[in-house]
């Protein structure tokens, strides 16, 4: 499978102003790469350096050392000719006030070569695909509106839209271009559940239609239901890297407990019972890794035994965010 | 050119759409320009002329110097806080397209400025654009629209990149406020805007000397209230030309598109 992004080896250490030395270092020295026509995934804490690395790629950072080609272009060299072939969803969703979505995707088309400007295109194109860039300017712009469930809302104002409506915009806003490679940061954050499904299904659209995407997300579910592959961040550096299912396979011998409890309770009540692997405590959330599912019982009573008041109690195999939380050690919401 | 031309109309359009504040950049200046011209208090700035005639050349430099120092600086941190700078730096467009559309809307703002406060001043109070009668039987016609227009582009020009700059130091509403202000204030009063600058002490005189202001006050002072003089003009244009080849190197040098 051709890589569309290679990255070797690089840092990112932010400077304090006026010291040559110290620092803090955002990315530490990471390599991976993202293959043509997968969602690649970047997971990990607040911290984890998933943005920054992200930018680095974009163009919009300049990396301290370590090497990145996006389409085999350089990232330090040809950063115009990167940014011409990828699109780009940060995560902030503002966008110039007063002027309609209709305006705006005008605009950002413009910013492009003049040939991908919604305004001018003399011939009419067989292609009826939202992102041909051969389509008249209103048949493309509708085209992505169409695509992102917006047509009605043309000659809105992106304050006037709602949260998941805005999200979708800044899709629609990123592919402008017909880029061969989306990056999206964060794209469902603050989204209640329903328009962060509805922006799931965008994503495998756009991937279906051969984009390859680069996506970060807090959300494990998130990444397990979209992401062919997953890089897991931690300060800086990937801990593991591969199919969500083959990371899954390797916690397969692991059922995760979890409950509430009323009260602070003594950690070492289970780390002393031969089923439970490993205890995360967290007071009033408890999780417990256990060897298998028939050690259930055990735990019920231990509980009842120590007269401990509990609510909550779920069972479950293992998931992505296990994975994540055996390798961070952090619970992804923290 | 196709990325600066949609830029500067989308940039026109987020300005004359932003009616709020539009027309209080376009009212402020009126009101306070007719309030010094209907209250007794002109008589006594020893500018030998009536008040309204005097200080509107001086009201409207003193608007473009605002537009640029202050309408920009802060229109650039607010670009900058909502994150639109980094999206606009995520496509392949130039730092210097952006900056230039930026400018080119805003001085097509200063323009209307010029424009409404010059009719008001005509108009409504005699001042400027009317016959003048030199000593003797001799009379000519007082207003030069050419050098007018050259004078509100320089002192625009050097006002916008002044805010560009300012800008690029300003990362909040909380430090933009106080660099504005440092640097609008002593143009506004020393800046021959409201009275002459010989009313001052001699070491604000050195001081007001130096200024850009004092010079696009004093040309559009020519340029509204006498005939036309090339010896008179050409030395306020001179120095504004210097001003703007200087500001212009520095913006280059320093102005930098980031968040």
């Amino acid at each position: 499978m051709e890589n569309v992004i290679e990255i070797t080896k690089l840092v990112k250490v932010y400077q304090k102003k006026g010291k040559v030395k110290g620092g803090l270092t955002a990315v530490n020295g990471i390599s991976f790469a993202v293959q043509k026509g997968e969602i690649f995934g970047l997971l990990g804490p607040n911290g984890a350096g998933k943005t920054t690395t992200l930018e680095i790629v974009e163009g919009l950072m300049v990396q301290t050392s370590g090497k990145v080609t996006v389409l085999g272009l350089d990232n330090l060299t040809q950063t115009e000719a990167i940014k011409k072939r990828i699109g780009i969803q940060l995560q902030s969703s503002q966008y110039l006030h007063h002027l309609t979505l209709g305006e705006l995707l005008d605009l950002f088309a413009s910013l492009y070569t003049p040939s991908l400007s919604l305004r001018a295109q003399p011939k009419q194109s067989q292609d009826r695909s939202p992102r041909s860039a051969a389509l008249p300017r209103d048949d493309k712009k509708k085209g992505l509106l169409q695509l992102v469930n917006l047509s009605d809302k043309e000659n809105a104002e992106v304050k006037d839209l709602s949260g998941g409506q805005k999200q979708r915009f800044t899709i629609a806003a990123s592919l402008v271009n017909n880029p061969e490679i989306l990056f999206l940061d964060e794209p469902t954050t603050g989204l209640d559940p329903k328009a962060r499904r509805d922006l799931w299904q965008l994503i495998k659209t756009l991937n279906r239609q051969g984009i390859t995407i680069v996506l970060t997300t807090h959300f494990m579910e998130e990444a397990e239901f979209l992401c062919h592959r997953v890089a897991i961040m931690d300060s800086g550096k990937i801990l593991e890297i591969d199919e969500p299912k083959k990371l899954i396979d390797h916690l397969s011998d692991t059922t995760q407990v979890s409950f509430f409890t009323e009260n602070k309770i003594d950690a070492n009540l289970f780390t002393s019972l031969p089923e439970v692997k490993k205890v995360h405590a967290n007071y009033p959330k408890v999780i417990l890794e256990i060897t298998s599912l028939d050690k259930v019982s055990a735990i019920v009573a231990v509980l009842k035994n120590h007269n401990i008041l509990f609510y909550g109690f779920t069972v479950k195999t293992a998931s992505l965010e296990d994975v994540y939380l055996k390798l961070t050690g952090k619970d992804y919401e923290e | 050119m196709n990325s600066f031309i949609e830029l500067f109309k989308a940039n026109l359009k987020m300005i004359f759409r932003e009616k709020e504040g539009f027309y209080w950049t376009i009212l402020m200046p009126a009101f306070i320009y007719v309030a010094l011209s209907v209250l007794p208090i002109g008589k006594s700035m020893g500018t030998g002329m009536e008040y309204s005639n005097y200080v509107l050349p001086g009201i409207i430099a003193m608007t473009i110097m605002q537009g640029g120092i202050y309408g920009l600086a802060y229109w650039m941190v607010d670009l900058k806080l909502r994150g639109i700078i980094k999206r606009l730096m995520a496509t392949p467009i130039k730092p210097w397209q952006l900056a230039t559309s930026l400018i080119s809307a805003r001085l097509v703002t200063v323009l209307a400025q010029t424009v409404i406060l010059t009719l008001l001043g005509v108009f409504a109070f005699d001042a400027g654009f009317a016959p003048y009668s030199y000593p003797g039987d001799y009379t000519g016609f007082a207003g030069n629209i050419f050098s007018t227009i050259i004078l509100v582009l320089l002192g625009g020009a050097i006002f916008l990149c002044l805010g560009l700059i300012i800008s690029n130091y300003a990362k909040s509403y909380d430090t933009a406020a106080p660099i504005t202000s440092a640097i609008g204030l002593p143009l506004t009063l020393l800046g021959n805007v409201f009275y002459p600058i010989e009313s001052l002490p001699h070491s604000l005189q050195v001081f007001a000397k130096l200024l850009p202001i004092t010079y696009l006050s004093d040309g559009l002072r020519q340029a509204y209230l006498y005939p036309f003089d090339f010896n008179k003009l050409s030395f306020d244009i001179l120095i504004l030309t210097v001003w703007l080849i200087v500001i212009l190197l520095i913006t280059v040098k320093v102005f930098k598109l980031k968040e």
